[in-house]
């Protein structure tokens, strides 16, 4: 095929825009609260004792059920859902609430992204009166698709740390196709006894606040959250954020462990860059990092930064206020990351003191005011999987 | 006017070829509609494992791996020949289930259970679908696309779509695709490969269009 025919075709696709978002976390249920906390650098994680979760106290940033049920019971009965899926109903209620749109028609699409959802119903303990047949994803989201009346059948992303990114990218790429007009992504996650177990047994969690990029990190700290965001092909009036470009890699290396030589991530990276086609530098962009703050990850984003010349660009990590949410993680740093654009202030690395990858790497250590145009939004997984999307304000 | 042409040269472009499918279920592996091996009356395990011995042999990682991985590292072995010469760099992988990782979940469950509480990072590692995928990944080198996604059933029209964006605009010109899953010792994995028309070469006997029905009549996932 001619090139002019590619280019016409790059041309009329679809530009995509993010026009309305919700988070919620232990920091708030609007993103509005979010977002303040993280500029205020208040962290959302304390010190858990909770012995249906894990027998010692840990660290982590948990939603008050109290609060969750209070909150839900202004929409509807708290007893027929469960806490994931009143998580996802509240936050996506927010976000749709926030613009004059009808959601039911055939050319909305809902992303669900998640790594586990409801996978505290294999406790026969827990919910007692709720299907065990909503263990499986696609229930949970058929669950929550009902709910709102939506149209297609959802879609479920699980794809480990990597789904949020993932999420975003796949519903740009339909938007962008021409498929579908508006597409709502909501990522979730709780904190269970099965993750947090899992986790501790990998020796991954951190008996204080995680630290990312720092010298003395030594873990990371499980979150719950819910992240909703709408993206649509045509933009409203404040919302001025569009995708920009995105790759998904694997490192082809190890199922659990990061690739010491980064190989994923800086190819997602690359590639990501190239399709966007633009002049990033230090002055015009920053990068939002995964930094879960256990040794292995942090420093494997440092190499990929390096091999393709980013590590000078201001770079955040916001593990430290949310800890990590897994499947809810790439959207809750996204629609931040979204919103550090739109108002131009850059949002700090909290719990981070002393550099401490082999690679300098320039982490934002306070709230600072700057003008920046794009976001290089990165992320990576067990099984190998790396994700960088850019978002760009036009 | 001008976006509707633009999506038909999408359509266009996208012409791509199924050059091979794979499809494992009730202790049968078939290749291509052609039967290449049975072992009746014989649990999902025991199967799996002489079907791992009669087709690959050198892979001792195999014997770690969860159910799930194990049917898919069998499935991807016999469409391996169609991508050996690739760059792994422009292969990509979109696999699709029901189940997600519940099979390992329930495994995993067993584990943290009162008085016999003992979690082990070897079997959570396979709480997630997609470490199939990574599985897949590090025994053929491939770094490109790779998304596991979850629905009741197989929605062909979705992973069209998803695979002729991979194909036309992030730079993926082989494509390893379809359903895998396994939950309650009830398996079903249905992998084809989707070729770049201009890949084609010219052996091939019997070549299938890659469209959403002959898509879905290579997949059909009913167990």
């Amino acid at each position: 095929m001619k090139l002019e025919t590619w280019n016409l075709i790059f041309e009329i696709m679809n530009k995509v825009y993010f026009i309305a978002d919700n988070i919620i976390s232990s920091l708030g249920f609007t993103t509005s609260e979010n977002i303040d906390a993280i500029e205020k650098q208040i962290t959302g994680i304390n010190k858990i004792s909770d012995k249906t979760l894990y027998q010692q106290p840990f660290y982590a940033s948990q939603i008050k059920n109290v609060f969750l049920c209070n909150e839900f019971s202004k929409l509807s009965d708290y007893k027929e859902y469960t806490k994931f899926e009143k998580m996802c109903i509240l936050s996506i209620t927010d976000a749709i609430n926030k613009i004059d749109i009808e959601f039911t028609t055939p050319d909305t699409l809902f992303i669900l992204s998640t790594t586990k959802g409801n996978i505290d119903l294999l406790n026969l303990n827990c919910c007692p009166t709720v299907s065990r047949e909503r263990a499986y994803l696609w229930k949970t989201a058929e669950i929550i698709k009902n709910y709102f009346n939506f149209y297609n059948t959802p879609i479920v992303v699980s794809n480990a740390c990597i789904s949020g990114v993932i999420a975003i990218i796949t519903a740009s790429r339909l938007i962008e196709q021409g498929l579908y007009k508006n597409i709502i992504v909501c990522g979730a996650d709780i904190l269970t006894e099965f993750v947090i177990s899992g986790f501790q047994s990998f020796m991954a969690l951190s008996p204080q606040i995680c630290k990312p990029f720092d010298i003395n990190r030594n873990g990371l700290n499980l979150g719950e959250g819910c992240g909703t965001i709408i993206l649509s092909n045509k933009p409203n009036k404040e919302n001025n954020i569009i995708y920009c470009a995105g790759a998904i890699t694997n490192d082809a290396n190890h199922i659990s462990g990061p690739s010491r030589t980064a190989e994923g991530l800086s190819i997602a990276i690359n590639k990501a860059i190239k399709q966007s086609d633009t002049n990033l530098n230090e002055n015009n962009c920053f990068v939002s990092a995964h930094g879960t703050a256990t040794p292995y990850n942090d420093e494997m984003e440092a190499i990929a930064f390096e091999r393709n010349k980013i590590n000078n660009f201001p770079t955040v990590g916001l593990k430290g206020y949310f800890g990590h949410t897994l499947g809810a993680a790439g959207v809750i740093e996204s629609i931040a990351s979204i919103h550090s654009l739109k108002s131009n202030i850059i949002h700090s690395t909290l719990g981070f003191e002393e550099h401490g990858v082999s690679i300098p790497v320039n982490i934002v250590t306070k709230t600072t005011e700057k003008e920046n145009e794009f976001c290089i939004k990165v992320a990576s997984g067990f099984g190998g999987c790396n994700a960088t999307a850019i978002f760009q304000k036009i | 006017m001008i976006k509707l042409v633009a999506k038909k040269l999408v359509r266009n472009i996208s012409n791509n070829i199924i050059s091979k499918s794979c499809r494992i279920t009730n202790n049968t592996i078939i290749v291509n509609d052609k039967l290449l091996f049975e072992n009746n009356n014989v649990p999902f395990n025991v199967f799996i494992k002489n079907a791992y011995k009669y087709f690959i042999n050198n892979y001792p990682k195999f014997f770690k791996m969860d159910n799930l991985s194990k049917l898919g590292i069998i499935a991807v072995e016999l469409l391996s020949d169609e991508f050996k010469s690739i760059d792994g760099k422009e292969i990509g992988v979109v696999l699709v289930n029901s189940a997600s990782s519940l099979d390992a979940d329930q495994t995993f469950q067993k584990t943290i259970v009162k008085d016999n509480y003992f979690p082990s990072p070897s079997v959570f590692v396979y709480t997630l679908p997609n470490i199939v995928i990574g599985e897949i990944c590090i025994k053929h080198k491939i770094y490109g696309e790779s998304s596991f996604f979850v629905s009741q059933n197989f929605d062909s029209t979705f992973i069209y779509n998803i695979v002729c964006d991979l194909f036309s605009r992030q730079g993926i010109n082989t494509a390893i695709v379809g359903w895998l899953d396994f939950i309650d010792n009830d398996y079903l994995a249905s992998l084809c490969i989707i070729k770049k028309i201009s890949q084609q070469k010219s052996n091939y006997n019997e070549m299938i269009n890659f469209t959403i029905e002959n898509f879905n009549n290579t997949i059909k996932n009913d167990i």
